[in-house]
């Protein structure tokens, strides 16, 4: 199937996992390498995306317009709007990170998982496991054990709050 | 992160716990996290201090080993004894799995008093062994330098190298081919250093050198390298004669900032330069002898020299930044040209620079209103106005200047030879405060200076389109109100209802 154009303007949908559809120009989607593959090698116009809910796609749309109209003069507003771009509840960065790494936006990747990071940074163990709802599958034995090996991961000032 | 090391535990664990759930009839785990690819966890923990990936082995049997793959290493001893240090950072090294290492970086932030040159040496060339693309290696530790292994000169994946009180050997072989941003801090280097450390970086873009000694002579022959810093002198030495040449015709970046003590820098060949930022201050001789550093008979006329010095300095530097269209100026250049104004040198002899964005960072000071008129007559192109103001506690080192032209700022001719000014290219002006000391005690005064500064700018500027006051939310550890913000908001108030210009500007003030 040929690619419906406007102009010069190559436009392309996108179809989230509700079936919800996204228009948007081709050149947009080139920073996605699973994206930019498919458009450029199998010339489609339409892609679905089925594990991929809507309200992510939104987000992520949102994130390659901006990248796109990146100048040297708009950097530090750029760099404000990926600040607020990860500033969303745990549940909502996670569907992002799985889906721009599906996706391969590389850039965009590193930073999602820097803002996950930041999340696990100068937390206890026991922060970590509440604030992404970990169970533990070890024995207070083997834990304490595993902590032996390298007492120095432990130690120090951690935050204790989930915050 | 392609390679992925096959354990006993990792991927067989994922099932297992996605399983059990499924099997209680809940369709989704509460824990995403640990449903994530391997790849994708180790990428998370890589961009973690390592001390936290390594905490992540008692989170769950899903992360018991996960961290041996990460690729990035980031240790800082600030919380141990140093014994333990090495023992951690040993543990860790030895049990990484990556062939491929992308950073390490090394933070010593507190007086260690230990030499670790031999751990230190291992560490890095377990690194460099590993094709390190990123090295940034940091002490603060006033009392030792580091010295680097000698295998770091050949390790030709090194691709940014950032150091802080670290030096290498005099003569090292640096074959650093790939090397694009070498960032040096604390660094002592004499000109035969330079050359060669230059020579060996023939894909370098970016050099950036704080509180640097030693050279007299930067010539930069490479076309790759685009982008200079110079911040900071450390400290005048007896051998330097305070003189530095910089010859750099590729260069499009160039800053010098920070304090530079007696040394004047001399651009001998810039001409490729787009953007240039110098706010550097220079203590005259003058403030320099009361540091200890020698003394002079006649103070006063050193002082006299050293501005003459910098007088010279920087009329040359506006015939060698005549070109760039982004410049942001400091205060010498305030001081420079209003001395040439009070001694009749004709404009003629300032060159009209092409600058189209210009920012100028201030003092507010005797001479303000002088030195940003002739700053802007001298840059005709300006568009776009940015002075960021530095409230300073006032400056003892050298008096002399303002004492011997106070008497000529003051009078009337002055006055109207500045207000015959226009600007004809100017459509946005924003001020701010970038440096604030407590307003309590000046309040009033700097409220003067700014208005009167502000009005000129709002007269003389024929198409201003847009007048920006913005101020930072930020409570003054002084007098622990908003002292700063109030100046603004009360300077903004004023000018609405000032009498504008032809021009009618948006005055807009933001918080």
């Amino acid at each position: 199937m040929a690619s419906s154009t406007t102009g010069e303007k190559k436009i392309l949908t996108l179809k989230g996992g509700d079936n919800e559809e996204f228009i948007l120009e081709e050149s947009l989607v080139l920073q996605s390498e699973l994206l930019k593959n498919m458009v450029k090698e199998e010339r489609v116009s339409s892609i679905p995306l089925p594990s991929i809910k809507s309200k992510t796609l939104v987000k992520i749309i949102e994130y390659l317009k901006k990248h796109a109209e990146l100048t040297p003069s708009n950097k530090e507003e750029f760099k404000n709007f990926e600040k607020e771009f990860v500033n969303v509840v745990l549940e909502e960065l996670l569907d992002i990170t799985v889906a721009v790494n599906y996706l391969k936006i590389n850039g965009l990747l590193e930073f999602c998982c820097q803002a996950v990071a930041d999340r696990i940074k100068d937390k206890s163990v026991e922060a970590v496991r509440k604030i992404f709802r970990i169970e533990s599958d070890f024995t207070p034995e083997e834990e304490s054990e595993f902590r032996k090996e390298t007492p120095e991961a432990f130690e120090g000032d951690l935050d204790d709050t989930t915050n | 992160m392609a390679s992925l090391h096959s354990r006993k535990n990792g991927g067989s664990n994922l099932r297992d716990s996605m399983s059990k759930k499924q099997n209680n009839g809940v369709e989704e785990t509460l824990d995403r996290l640990s449903q994530l690819p391997d790849a994708l966890l180790v990428q998370i923990l890589s961009l973690l201090p390592t001390k936290d990936a390594v905490a992540s082995c008692v989170l769950s049997n899903r992360w018991r080993f996960l961290w041996y793959s990460i690729y990035n290493f980031h240790f800082i001893n600030s919380n141990y004894k140093t014994e333990n240090f090495i023992y951690f950072v040993d543990h860790v090294l030895t049990h990484c799995t990556s062939s491929k290492i992308k950073k390490f970086k090394l933070d010593f932030d507190y007086m260690s008093r230990w030499n670790f040159e031999l751990e230190t040496s291992r560490w890095i060339n377990f690194a460099v062994e590993r094709k390190v693309e990123d090295i940034i290696l940091c002490s603060d530790d006033e009392e030792l330098t580091y010295k680097l292994p000698l295998s770091i000169g050949n390790c030709s994946s090194l691709i940014t190298l950032n150091l802080s009180h670290w030096v290498f050997d005099k003569g090292l072989a640096i074959v650093w081919n790939s090397l694009k941003s070498l960032n040096l801090y604390l660094i002592s280097l004499d000109d035969d250093d330079i050359v060669n450390l230059l020579s060996g970086c023939p894909a370098l873009e970016t050099l950036e050198l704080s509180f640097f000694r030693g050279f007299s002579r930067l010539e930069i022959k490479s076309s790759n390298l685009k982008r200079l810093t110079l911040a900071s002198h450390w400290r005048p030495d007896a051998e330097n004669d305070g003189s530095l040449e910089i010859i750099a015709p590729y260069l499009q970046h160039l800053e010098i900032s920070g304090n530079l003590y007696n040394l004047m820098c001399r651009l001998v060949d810039v001409s490729s330069l787009v953007n240039a930022k110098l706010t550097f201050n220079n203590k005259c001789i003058k403030g320099i002898g009361a540091l200890g550093t020698g003394g002079f008979d006649d103070e006063e006329e050193n002082c006299d020299y050293s501005h003459q010095v910098l007088r010279t300095l920087v009329q040359d530097y506006l015939h060698k930044l005549s070109y760039a269209t982004e410049l942001s100026i400091g205060n010498c250049f305030r001081e420079v040209l209003c001395a040439l104004k009070f001694e009749g040198v004709p404009w003629v002899l300032i060159p009209d620079l092409k600058c189209k964005y210009l920012t100028l960072e201030l003092y507010i000071g005797k001479f303000n209103l002088h030195g940003v008129a002739g700053l802007l007559r001298a840059s005709p192109h300006a568009d776009t106005l940015n002075i960021d103001i530095a409230i300073m506690p006032y400056d003892s080192s050298c008096r002399c200047f303002e004492s011997k032209y106070s008497a000529k700022g003051d009078n009337n001719d002055m006055e109207s030879w500045i207000s015959s000014y226009q600007f004809p290219n100017l459509k946005n002006v924003r001020i701010g405060i970038s440096v604030g000391e407590c307003l309590k005690y000046s309040f009033q005064w700097q409220l003067r200076k700014l208005f009167k500064l502000s009005e000129f700018l709002l007269k003389s500027s024929t198409i201003l389109e847009k007048f920006t006051i913005t101020s930072e939310k930020r409570k003054c550890k002084r007098c622990s109100m908003n002292c700063e913000s109030r100046l603004l908001s009360q300077l903004a108030e004023k000018l609405l209802g000032c009498a504008r210009s032809y021009a009618n500007p948006v005055i807009i003030f933001q918080e």
